[in-house]
């Protein structure tokens, strides 16, 4: 491209230094400023810039959507507003206000699933039509008219994705049958894929999608506890006949206690599970967390990232998620308090986020709980007597880095 | 540390006569000095003299980097106080300097002072500020600007 020596009075370099520091907010409205300007915020070259000097910032708008109940309110926590990624409102506000159709109204809408800073939304207009839409609800035209379970990030953008539905011809079974629509091609296709052993496959609607792969929770049929294995699946780099099969961590401990509450969630591009475990008896209580380093099966799949004890207080925490983008914060639910606790790992400090309180989280950004106890209340009898809770989903927005494998 | 005093000439022609440690703070003076240290005066060409004397000003404050958590401190006020004085377009000046000086620490002063100031600026004032010219079509730009609508909520609603 020829170079215009055009009266921009500040270079490029100089430029994108400035624009280093804007809020996503301020970038995207300077797109419109002039070509020149767009192409270079386009740029790889700027999008790695932008990612290098805001690589350690965790104060990104991100929400804890609801998958579980279609009644609820689809967002329960949502964190927005902090300086830097500073969306004026919560993503789940995006999402609510945005109607697919042009020409009939919407009568409800839920989250099935999001990754990587997609969303699948399942509508129903009025006349109770379904309706199944992919997107990243702020800041996209809208919604793309298609549905996704996985997709594929390269540099923080999505730029592609597949949408898989999983069947099962019986509850107990070593074989899975998956429909795959890829944006690619715009085609579905069935791919039949077997596993070694048989398992129970009652908790496939917790699948967790990430990177391209899909982790399905299973069963060994032998054992008395639910989801004891996790199934990873790749749809991007064939992902082969076999489906390899990963034993949750301290699962022999598992089984013989049932004293843990236990959550799968993603962060900083991993899988993370983490428990609470609380023992009466013994006076043990800790919370562990482990991050998945390696979809193969084999011993070390999972690596210990914190193990962390919690004294007196935790015996009714509720696992939640992990901070989408900093691995020393997690998020509880505390029964007993009705409140939202955020504990950082590494500097132990927790603090306790009530709903009908105003929140700000250490980052500054604004916190904004929805129906969030009603949500918990429902889902902690689950914990106790199924002792999986949920896969609760994530959702943020884009412009993330991910260290994408592959 | 040396004292060897070196002196700086701007475009304009003002000099500048400085100790040879805050002068290594600007890395193209550093790298000159490297290539042959008998030099002791260094032309500057792409800067004026009053903006060179704001890059000197603050060189000569950042000369003792001092790791304690109270010296930054102060550094820091320093650097928030100095800012102050400069309106938008000055800040811009020192910003090229800073850039053709390479005087990192003094870039990312800079750039961020800028970004703060500019942050909530519509793209008619940026155009304004930074002389580039609108080279959209109408429709163009309103493509533009539907694709980022959400960046533009506030600024187009008028407060009541």
């Amino acid at each position: 491209m020829e170079k215009k020596p055009k009266a921009n009075l500040v270079p490029e370099e100089a430029l994108m230094k400035i624009w280093g520091r804007f809020s996503l907010r301020s970038i995207a409205r300077f797109r419109s400023v002039c070509k020149e300007w767009k192409s270079m915020i386009d740029s790889d070259v700027f999008r790695d810039l932008y990612e290098s000097l805001n690589s350690s910032s965790s104060s990104v708008s991100w929400s804890i959507m609801s998958t579980r109940n279609k009644t609820m309110s689809l967002e329960i926590v949502g964190h927005h507003g902090c300086e830097r990624w500073g969306l004026t409102e919560s993503l789940g506000s995006f999402i609510t206000r945005h109607n697919p159709s042009e020409t009939t109204t919407v009568r409800k809408t839920c989250v099935l699933s999001c990754t990587d800073g997609l969303v699948l939304l399942y509508t129903e207009t009025i006349e109770g039509a379904p309706m199944y839409h992919v997107g990243t609800p702020c800041c996209d035209n809208g919604f793309r008219s298609l549905f996704l379970h996985i997709s594929l990030i390269e540099k923080g953008i999505a730029v592609g994705y597949k949408v898989v539905w999983t069947l099962v011809s019986g509850l107990v079974s070593n074989e899975l049958t998956f429909m795959i629509y890829s944006s690619e091609t715009g085609l579905w296709i069935t791919k039949e894929v077997r596993c070694l052993r048989s398992l129970i496959w009652t908790r496939l609607a917790h699948s967790v999608p990430l990177n391209g792969f899909l982790h399905c929770l299973a069963t060994i049929d032998n054992s008395s506890v639910d989801a004891n294995y996790v199934v990873g699946y790749d749809f991007y780099n064939g992902g082969g006949d076999v489906y390899p099969i990963i034993p949750f961590p301290d699962i022999q401990k598992f089984q013989a206690t049932r004293l843990f509450k236990r959550t799968m969630t993603t962060s900083a591009g991993f899988v993370v599970y983490f428990n609470v475990y609380s023992d009466d008896n013994e006076g043990e209580r800790a919370i562990r967390v482990y991050r998945l380093v390696s979809t193969n099966e084999h011993p070390n799949s999972w690596q210990l990232l914190w193990k962390v004890n919690t004294k007196g207080g935790g015996v009714d925490y509720l696992p939640v998620v992990m901070h989408p983008l900093n691995s020393d914060i997690i998020y509880c639910w505390s029964c007993n308090k009705n409140a939202l606790v955020l504990f950082d790992l590494r500097a132990r400090k927790h603090s306790f986020h009530k709903e009908e309180k105003k929140n700000k989280s250490m980052d500054g950004c604004i916190m904004t709980f929805t129906g969030c106890k009603e949500y918990m209340d429902l889902i902690y009898p689950k914990f106790v007597n199924d002792m999986y809770g949920a896969a609760h989903n994530l959702f943020f927005s884009q412009y993330v880095h991910f260290s994408h494998a592959g | 540390m040396s004292s060897n005093k070196i002196v700086l000439t701007s475009s304009d022609g003002e000099s500048f006569e400085v100790e040879e440690v805050v002068a290594r703070k600007l890395q193209i003076v550093g790298h000159m000095l490297e290539d042959d240290c008998v030099i002791n005066e260094i032309p500057l060409q792409n800067v004026t003299g009053d903006i060179l004397s704001m890059v000197i000003e603050y060189c000569k404050t950042h000369v003792d980097e001092e790791e304690s958590e109270e010296a930054q401190t102060k550094l820091k006020t320093w650097d928030e106080e100095f800012m102050k004085k400069f309106d938008i377009k000055t800040l811009l000046q020192i910003i090229l300097a800073a850039n053709y000086l390479n005087v990192k620490g003094l870039l990312d002063l800079v750039s961020q002072t800028i970004a703060d100031t500019i942050k909530d600026y519509t793209p008619e004032q940026i155009r304004e500020v930074f002389g580039v010219e609108n080279d959209y079509t109408e429709e163009e730009e309103a493509e533009v600007r539907k694709e980022n609508a959400w960046a533009f909520d506030e600024a187009d609603t008028p407060k009541p």
